[in-house]
């Protein structure tokens, strides 16, 4: 992630400066904070939508609400302008899942996962990223939102209940179905690797 | 002691997925075109909210002006200057006829009007010009015609001994044969002034008659009339 086609002086540019610059419509601020977050806000996206290129329009329009709202964005020490645009891009996300109303709600109760051995963390250490987003991405769509929002993204149940309209406590429990549907994925690839 | 989706987290939170450069490109390719255009939306918001209001603006500025110059009971329009000798011309109204007349403003010199306009046909009538080519005039011209007003002119006694003075306009048509006809006072001072006003316009000699393109004509024609004490 080095904006190199920017020249020199936007790569050793501050997160401070660099938003500051985008607030300016600033052409070249605007490639280095792409440049910067891109690939990691598409990784993102890609963990919550499984479709790849709906994953880079989501990315984009991310982007782009970011360049539009930047103004509103207070730098709170490094690593505060990533946290900003990954809230923004969930946010953005879980928009969408919601407005195409993917996210209709599965019956809570219907299916029991059976309870799958916890698995060794040593092992799980080992799995590649791609392998795991790769786990998480063929989750269910509901579960999938869940498990990135709750595990990954860091939303409390709360949050999770209000951007989706459902309860916390069925929240909780879709948690622990994806968490269950998961761990089975870990076991099989961890058997069939033989790591 | 770390449970395997903080495993999971710790990979994934920070992981990347590289786009191809293009992609790059088209996304700032997006982000100009947009503010592009909601900089073209904000101009025609502004000529969209901008000009109706500059419009009702002048629309009230007018009405205002209209409204004024009605109560002061001044004309409202104003008629082009003769070129000949810078005369102002004036045009207003009579309440008699309603008839538009101009008047040459000027003691003793008579300008030329120069061009032509049919002021009013009435039933069984010919058309009765403002303006025409060639204006009527009085024999011998308008040198001739104030000697003539002053040698005849008889001021009234109770005018003079009161030191009263005044100029009264008289209106007037010059007909095809250059008789006069229709005197009117347009620009009264006081009844014995009008009346000596209308005595000596009614007893001129005859004109010579306007002419439009070459053809005479009947024309409308405004003289003031003196009152001074020397």
């Amino acid at each position: 992630m080095n904006g190199s086609e920017f020249g020199m002086g936007t790569n050793s540019i501050s997160e401070r400066d660099l938003a500051s610059r985008c607030t300016d419509k600033d052409r070249e601020a605007q490639g280095e904070l792409y440049a910067r977050y891109a690939a990691r806000l598409y990784a993102v996206c890609c963990r919550y939508v499984s479709d790849r290129e709906e994953a880079q329009d989501l990315m984009h329009d991310s982007m782009i609400k970011a360049m539009d709202t930047i103004r509103s964005f207070t730098y709170n020490g490094e690593g505060s302008l990533y946290a900003w645009l990954k809230r923004l891009t969930v946010n953005t996300v879980i928009d969408r899942l919601r407005e195409v109303s993917k996210m209709r709600m599965v019956p809570l109760d219907s299916t029991m996962e059976p309870d799958y051995p916890e698995p060794d963390e040593d092992e799980v250490d080992n799995i590649p990223a791609s392998v795991m987003l790769q786990m998480v991405a063929s989750l269910p769509e509901v579960r999938r939102t869940v498990f990135n929002m709750y595990c990954i993204d860091g939303f409390t149940h709360r949050e999770i209940a209000q951007a989706m309209n459902i309860t916390e406590k069925g929240s909780a429990s879709i948690l622990a179905k994806s968490r269950a549907q998961l761990k089975n994925a870990i076991n099989e690839y961890l058997k069939r690797t033989g790591i | 002691m770390k449970q395997w989706e903080d495993i999971f987290k710790d990979h994934l939170e920070g992981y990347e997925i590289k786009l191809p450069d293009s992609d790059r490109d088209a996304f700032l390719n997006r982000q100009a075109t947009r503010e592009r255009f909601a900089r073209r939306r904000r101009t025609y918001l502004t000529i969209a909210v901008g000009l109706p209001a500059v419009a009702a603006i002048i629309m009230a500025l007018v009405f205002t002006i209209s409204l004024l110059s009605k109560q002061n009971g001044t004309p409202s329009n104003d008629t082009p200057q003769a070129p000949a000798n810078q005369e102002q011309v004036t045009s207003t109204q009579t309440q008699d006829d309603a008839d538009i007349f101009v008047t040459l403003d000027g003691d003793d010199d008579w300008g030329l009007p120069i061009e032509s306009a049919v002021l009013s046909q009435s039933p069984g009538e010919e058309d009765i010009y403002v303006v025409v080519e060639d204006a009527p005039q009085f024999p011998g011209g308008t040198q001739a015609m104030g000697e003539y007003l002053k040698k005849n002119q008889i001021y009234p006694d109770s005018c003079r001994k009161n030191n009263v003075q005044g100029r009264v306009l008289v209106t007037f048509i010059v007909e095809k044969n250059g008789s006069i006809t229709k005197p009117v006072v347009v620009k009264s001072v006081n009844r014995l002034f009008d009346t000596e006003a209308l005595r000596l316009v009614s007893e001129m000699p005859k004109w010579k008659p306007g002419k439009h393109n070459g053809e005479t004509c009947r024309v409308k024609y405004t003289i003031p009339i003196n009152f001074r004490l020397n």
